[in-house]
């Protein structure tokens, strides 16, 4: 409502904070301060999102996504429509779960922070969760991925507004379904970050490939550690399973420097290499160059060439006016984030009643960039996790958005309500752990 | 038993030592070559797991030991801190929360999962979960049990596993020591929940790809692998050092990896060298079948000439291989010894003729000569027409019989030749003289031609009879009408005269016959004309040569020694326009 009174200066807010973030010099080395002033400001969103190290890029174009979202939630205040002002803070917690919860810590004390968002990293994820369950903080994850955030661990201030690792893994599993019909393919290793998520990929292609029925051998399931530097015992070790197609979790830096490390063998003369949640990313593209590797599967959260609606030429474009370069996905899950939280505040009437924060989260309708025509994604009201469409797809040569030579393309779609899981499968996970050690002893705070 | 007869001959003969030379170059080739693999295969095995593998797995030794080390420390630290005591009697207190923040920033090591509390009874009393955790006991007490694993104890500290990877969760070892008694009685544990890869991996540098792989022996017996998985052991182990009681490092070492393709590479060498002597074999009794025949070919042409039969001559071949010279040379000497046997069997015979010729004509000529005398006598006084003209007769006769005498005394003493420079024309010339008048009065035409400013090196007046002789046999053997001519060619060192005729011819089967003394064709002939030519033509250096078809004609081919220039230019021009004169007028 503030924002209706005074949108210029929200503007001059966002326009300063974008200076400065151009510039290089914010206040502080790591914290961005985005949006309207605390003052001013209808509520206030904590984000966390990496700026340095491997996954940099990823909190660099999640900045970019939330400037975004505050131009559009301006644009919409100055067309006179109720859209909340935001104040943004974004930290770095340098993938470290202490860092992440002592910052949002921070962010409740002293910024007074309504919402946390983003974090890219899920074990980073689940100890703020955690933090956000015991403060009754909303938590608006975006780009951490696994299932277990929104199953198992779910409690009613966590929501996630991007595809998470069953999404991701119910698509592959469709798509390794029909590739099996074609190729004959038998047997599947995985390889994954050892921590919450690649564990729970691991564990949700497999339930997702139970599911639809696939019958595979499993040759092997590997975990190197987060930010590997070196894969080359692993990649021995795949190569000595001999398998037909190999599932990566990897994601990021990772994920490229596998591939990298993996083309100086012959490991692409003999396997098929799948990374249904993160491989399609737009920095992954870049980093292959104007080769494509033979055998590469891949999919993202969001991609810059589908769908081809103009929401998300839109989205692309503005981000690619913004920063000179294209959006990995992080940024369009930023965005949904912050878009996510304006309509909460929009629908529940203010910030400041959390039941009906939450009420008006759940079922919340969201048309983004990445949704097809014809369907808005939505937040489901049990796991609170986003429904989405997913698309997979093989490498082709697309120059249309440069430096990268290569997109994803060939395309097989796979429909939002098809890639949610069932009320039985999320019933069957949350009874397994009823009672564990979850609850005695409880994850210490 | 012709086999073995055979087998002996090979091995005996020149190509079976050569191939025996081949064949065991080749072996010791193959040999020298078999020791230097050898040699190589073991060096490098001694290198692979000799000194250079020792100082490897020591420095990998030293890494582990060093990673546990710092774990160690890292363990003695918080187990150790002030404020831990607080964490677990007084969770609500500022040194708790200040035990906790130091927690959280411990658990957040990529090499943990987490930090665990363990009461006396080993129960999980709580858990601080780092950003890698994930699995039991972060989220189920399922699968969660430590009482099976192993347990092994190192300065002061316990060490709890492996507990291997299994159901999609990691491996993972518990580092555990006593919280530091405050003197509140505590009897709690804090332990490090560590990832079992993060020690694993750090064996990846002591390893060869393929052949020797760094393997680590758990006290379980268990042997992981660098991705910290049960390992398959399926070379030799060979037992490195120790870094914690029970742990120690092994070397699987599968020689056979970087070895295989050196032994196939061996057997293909060891393949190739056997069929390289294959065909080496087969080559030798190829060939040594081949020589044998052909040198059973000239074994064969040796004894028919042997034998006497020096008409046998080998078949030369169109190669030009060392048989084939022989077989040349072979002929050649054939053609030599049978001209040389000609030579000397006719020698002989004019020897024997000639002495016996020459005794009959002594002993004739002079009651020849007294005849003569007597019927010239008896001519002169006879009135008789009828007895002058039986006297006469007789006088022929007494003539001819002298012309005989001659002649077998010519051939019986053949006089020495002086040979010197003698102008063909001058030969010509002189022949054409005596010669015409036997012509004309035959009706038989007679020329000479060719290059008359030629020179031989002969004896003339030798050389003349010869031309005689020849040219009356070539006028008698014409019909009336016929031709006779002298041509003369010049061959470089040598100068040809032809003889030539259109004549009755000789028959084939007397071609060899007409040198022979006493052989004739005509009623009235000696039959010692051309064996007296023949002697000449010997005695001049030259050769004579008799090409003649019956009812075509003959041609005497003689070849004398050219001579250097000894007439001045100017008489050979003279000479050959008055050759040429005498052309036009025949």
């Amino acid at each position: 409502m503030e924002m209706l009174k005074h949108p210029v200066s929200g503007c001059i807010t966002i326009i300063v904070a974008t200076l400065v973030l151009l510039a290089g010099t914010p206040a502080q080395a790591e914290r961005f301060e985005l949006g309207a002033t605390s003052a001013e400001a209808d509520a206030v969103v904590g984000c966390l999102y990496p700026m340095t190290g491997r996954s940099a890029t990823y909190g660099r174009d999640s900045i970019a996504g939330i400037k975004i979202a505050l131009d559009d939630l301006a644009q919409e205040a100055k067309a006179g429509l109720p859209a909340p002002k935001l104040r943004v803070i974004a930290d770095d917690p340098r993938s470290k779960a202490s860092y992440a919860v002592r910052l949002a810590q921070d962010f409740i004390a002293n910024d007074k922070a309504q919402f946390f968002c983003g974090i890219v990293s899920s074990g980073v994820a689940h100890a703020v969760s955690d933090l956000a369950q015991r403060e009754k903080i909303i938590m608006v994850g975006t780009d951490h991925a696994s299932s277990r955030l929104s199953i198992e661990a779910g409690h009613k201030y966590y929501f996630r507004v991007t595809n998470d690792s069953w999404t991701s893994m119910a698509a592959g599993a469709r798509y390794l379904r029909d590739l099996q019909k074609q190729t004959g393919w038998r047997k599947l290793a995985f390889i994954g970050p050892d921590y919450d998520y690649g564990h729970v990929s691991w564990t949700d292609l497999q339930l997702a490939l139970s599911d639809l029925g696939v019958a595979y051998e499993t040759v092997g399931s590997l975990w190197p550690k987060l930010y590997e530097p070196d894969y080359s015992i692993y990649i021995n070790a795949l190569q000595s399973a001999k398998p037909d197609i190999v599932v990566t979790a990897l994601w990021g830096g990772d994920f490229i420097a596998f591939i990298k490390q993996a083309a100086t063998t012959r490991f692409f003369e003999t396997t098929r290499l799948a990374n249904f949640d993160t491989g399609a990313n737009y920095d992954v593209m870049t980093a292959l160059g104007d080769q494509p590797y033979p055998g590469l599967i891949l999919s993202a959260r969001h991609h810059n060439n589908w769908p081809d609606t103009g929401r998300n030429k839109r989205f692309v474009t503005q981000f690619h006016e913004m920063t000179g370069r294209f959006p990995t996905y992080a940024a369009e899950g930023a965005y949904t984030g912050i878009i996510a939280i304006a309509r909460a505040i929009e629908k529940a009437g203010g910030a400041n009643d959390d039941a009906a924060l939450i009420k008006a989260l759940e079922g919340l309708q969201l048309a983004l960039p990445e949704d097809p025509p014809g369907f808005a994604s939505y937040i489901d009201p049990d796991t609170h996790q986003i429904v989405q469409a997913q698309a997979v797809g093989t490498v082709v040569h697309n120059e249309d958005f440069p430096p990268s030579k290569l997109m994803v393309g060939n395309w097989a779609i796979y429909d939002a309500e098809d890639l949610k899981p069932s009320k039985e499968m999320v019933k069957r996970r949350r009874d397994a752990v009823a009672g564990g050690s979850e609850a005695v002893p409880p994850p210490t705070p | 038993m012709s086999a073995f007869h055979w087998s002996r001959n090979q091995r005996l003969s020149l190509v079976a030592r050569y191939t025996l030379l081949s064949v065991g170059v080749v072996v010791c080739a193959l040999i020298a070559l078999s020791f230097l693999y050898q040699r190589f295969s073991n060096e490098l095995i001694d290198r692979l797991t000799g000194e250079r593998l020792s100082a490897q797995v020591a420095a990998t030794s030293n890494k582990l030991s060093a990673f546990l080390d710092a774990r160690i420390y890292q363990l003695v630290t918080l187990s150790n801190h002030p404020a831990l005591p607080a964490f677990i009697d007084a969770p609500n207190t500022p040194q708790a929360e200040e035990a906790l923040t130091l927690l959280r920033v411990e658990a957040d090591s990529p090499d943990l999962y987490g930090v665990l509390f363990f009461d006396r009874q080993d129960n999980l009393d709580r858990l601080v979960a780092g950003q890698a955790a994930s699995g039991p006991p972060y989220w189920s007490k399922t699968d969660w049990d430590i009482s099976g694993l192993p347990r092994v104890t190192h300065e002061g500290v316990e060490f709890i596993g492996p507990k291997l990877p299994e159901h999609g969760n990691s491996g993972w070892l518990l580092m555990r020591q006593q919280i530091r008694d405050s003197g509140l009685g505590q009897n709690v544990s804090v332990a490090l929940h560590m990832r079992l890869s993060s020690l694993t991996e750090l064996l990846a540098s002591a390893g060869v790809a393929g052949v020797i792989e760094p393997l680590l022996r758990t006290p379980g017996g268990v042997v992981l692998d660098p991705t910290g998985r049960p390992a398959e052991v399926t070379g030799e182990l060979v037992e490195g050092p120790s870094i914690l009681p029970g742990w120690n490092i092994v070397m699987s070492v599968h020689p056979g990896t970087i070895l295989q393709p050196i032994d196939e590479t061996r057997l293909w060498l060891y393949a190739t060298a056997i069929l390289i002597i294959a065909v080496i074999l087969a080559i030798f009794f190829a060939l040594s079948r081949s020589l044998r025949r052909r040198v059973d070919t000239l074994v064969q042409g040796a004894n028919s000439i042997a034998s006497g039969d020096l008409y046998y001559r080998l078949p030369e071949g169109r190669r030009r291989d060392e048989i084939s010279t022989v077989a040349k040379a072979f002929n050649t000497m054939a053609w030599q010894l049978k001209d040389l046997i000609d030579r000397t069997v006719r020698a002989e015979k004019l020897a024997v003729l000639g002495q016996f010729a020459t005794g009959v004509a002594h002993e004739v000529r002079n009651p020849l000569a007294t005849m003569k005398t007597t019927v010239q006598a008896l001519s002169r006084r006879e009135q008789d027409e009828e007895r002058i003209t039986l006297l006469d007769d007789m006088g022929s006769q007494i003539d001819r019989l002298s012309r005989v005498v001659n002649d077998l005394l010519s051939y019986g003493r053949p006089g020495e030749a002086a040979p010197q420079a003698t102008a063909i024309r001058e030969l010509f010339r002189q022949t054409s003289i005596l010669l015409e008048p036997v012509a004309d009065e035959a009706h038989v035409r007679f020329f000479t031609s060719g290059d008359s400013r030629l020179n031989v090196y002969v004896d003339p007046e030798q050389i003349l009879q010869i031309l005689l002789n020849l040219g009356i046999n070539a006028v008698q053997a014409c019909n009336a009408g016929g031709t006779v001519s002298l041509r003369a060619e010049d061959h470089g060192d040598t100068v040809e005269i032809r003889v030539t005729d259109d004549g009755c011819g000789i028959a084939r089967e007397h071609l060899l016959d007409v040198t022979q003394p006493f052989f004739t064709m005509k009623s009235k002939g000696t039959g010692l004309g051309l064996t007296i030519s023949q002697q000449l033509v010997d005695a001049n250096h030259g050769t004579i040569n008799i090409e003649s078809a019956p009812q075509e004609g003959t041609t005497i081919i003689l070849t004398f020694p050219a001579s250097g220039p000894g007439i001045g230019q100017e008489e050979i021009t003279k000479n050959v326009q008055a050759d040429q004169n005498t052309d036009r007028r025949r």
